[in-house]
């Protein structure tokens, strides 16, 4: 499974259960590297991805099991990185937003490796970074 | 006009509640901690400062009058009071508002307590920044003094700045509107509030995107502040360790 997330300066994620924010060149990106794959998500994601056309698009509440070798996985929400990772996918917004969950790690010190960082203009955002971290 | 009239009912609601709080309140329980269900908060409703710059009340639930949840853009900005204070700044924020020009100069506006002063441990060394109730970034206010208060830069950046961002950003993605409240709260005749409640609701989608009620803190780790004249001194944890 390789993890996708977004997350803000301090890594923050959401705040009262809902996104910080949210780019449609992310969510391109995003399906762009799922394309020939599946990508799961929280049903509460969908509506994010649906209206691009991501017809690899799976919703389902437990999508963190269901996601197989190779598979991406877009959450949005974590208590605890999952088990069977391959590589973990972070988009980091150029902003601090309000924030009351984090993801859960710091992948630094759990011996992840970041393999690729990317900078791009998003359509909301000045710009943004992706980084992609493997073991 | 008529968002002249909806902040003049406002207020009018904001003394009635007031006085109901005064004189009722015992007896209905009112004055639970951040939840006086209709937006008009005194100081004794908000929690005090306790590390963080910002803190959740009423459950996050934003007191916005139903009639008021519709996409046409206004903003409205309350009088000055008798001792020269900003009220609550409202506005229902689309892209149509937001500025397209960089923002000009607003030294020309000396809101009430205001001193120039600067400490070696606030970032950016002056502790009072001009505090736009409702961010440039928004509607594009300049120098309007019904929009700025006297706010330290602990409030400016960590505590509204975070949700300023969250709205603006929200609103150039989607094109959605938000019904946007910021009030600041003085104890008393306090010249310099002790903080501002911000209150937010994405109208489109009702308050999927955007929905929250905080209190940010008009506070500066390291240096206190007497609110009543804007006078500051450094901490004395501070001054021992300067």
């Amino acid at each position: 499974m390789i993890l996708v997330a977004c997350v803000d300066q301090t890594g923050g994620m959401s705040f009262h259960n809902r996104r910080q924010s949210r780019d449609r060149e992310v969510v391109r990106r995003i399906l762009a590297d799922a394309d020939g794959s599946r990508l799961w998500l929280a049903q509460r994601s969908c509506p994010l991805f649906v209206p691009l056309g991501g017809g690899q698009v799976q919703g389902a509440e437990d999508f963190l099991l269901r996601a197989g070798a190779g598979e991406y996985a877009f959450a949005e929400a974590l208590a605890a990185l999952p088990d069977g990772l391959e590589a973990v996918v972070l988009y980091r917004w150029d902003k601090r937003y309000p924030a009351d969950q984090w993801f859960p790690a710091d992948l630094g010190a759990l011996g992840w490796r970041l393999a690729r960082r990317e900078t791009f203009p998003g359509y909301s955002h000045k710009t943004i970074e992706k980084e992609t971290y493997i073991r | 006009m008529r968002a002249m009239k909806r902040m003049v009912s406002y207020v009018v609601m904001l003394c009635l509640v007031a006085g109901a709080y005064y004189f009722l309140g015992p007896e209905l329980g009112l004055g639970e901690p951040g939840s006086p269900g209709d937006g008009a908060y005194t100081l004794a409703d908000l929690p005090a400062y306790s590390g963080s710059p910002y803190v959740v009340i009423n459950g996050n639930q934003p007191a916005f009058a139903e009639e008021d949840r519709t996409d046409a853009a206004y903003e409205s900005y309350s009088p000055l009071d008798a001792l020269g204070r900003c009220g609550a700044a409202e506005a229902n924020i689309g892209v149509e508002l937001m500025p397209t020009e960089e923002r000009g100069s607003i030294g020309q506006v000396q809101p009430t307590g205001w001193h120039t002063v600067t400490y070696d441990c606030v970032d950016g060394r002056y502790l009072y920044n001009r505090c736009h109730l409702i961010g440039f970034q928004l509607t594009g206010e300049n120098a309007n003094e019904e929009n700025l208060i006297t706010g330290t830069r602990y409030l400016n950046v960590e505590g509204m700045l975070p949700f300023e961002d969250m709205v603006a950003d929200y609103i150039t993605e989607t094109e959605n509107h938000v019904l946007y409240r910021v009030t600041p709260v003085f104890e008393g005749e306090n010249l310099v509030a002790s903080g501002v409640v911000m209150e937010a609701l994405s109208v489109e989608d009702d308050g999927e995107g955007i929905c929250f009620a905080v209190y940010a803190y008009n506070v500066q780790p390291g240096v206190e502040i007497d609110y009543a004249t804007g006078e500051s001194w450094l901490a004395e944890d501070e001054a021992a360790a300067a």
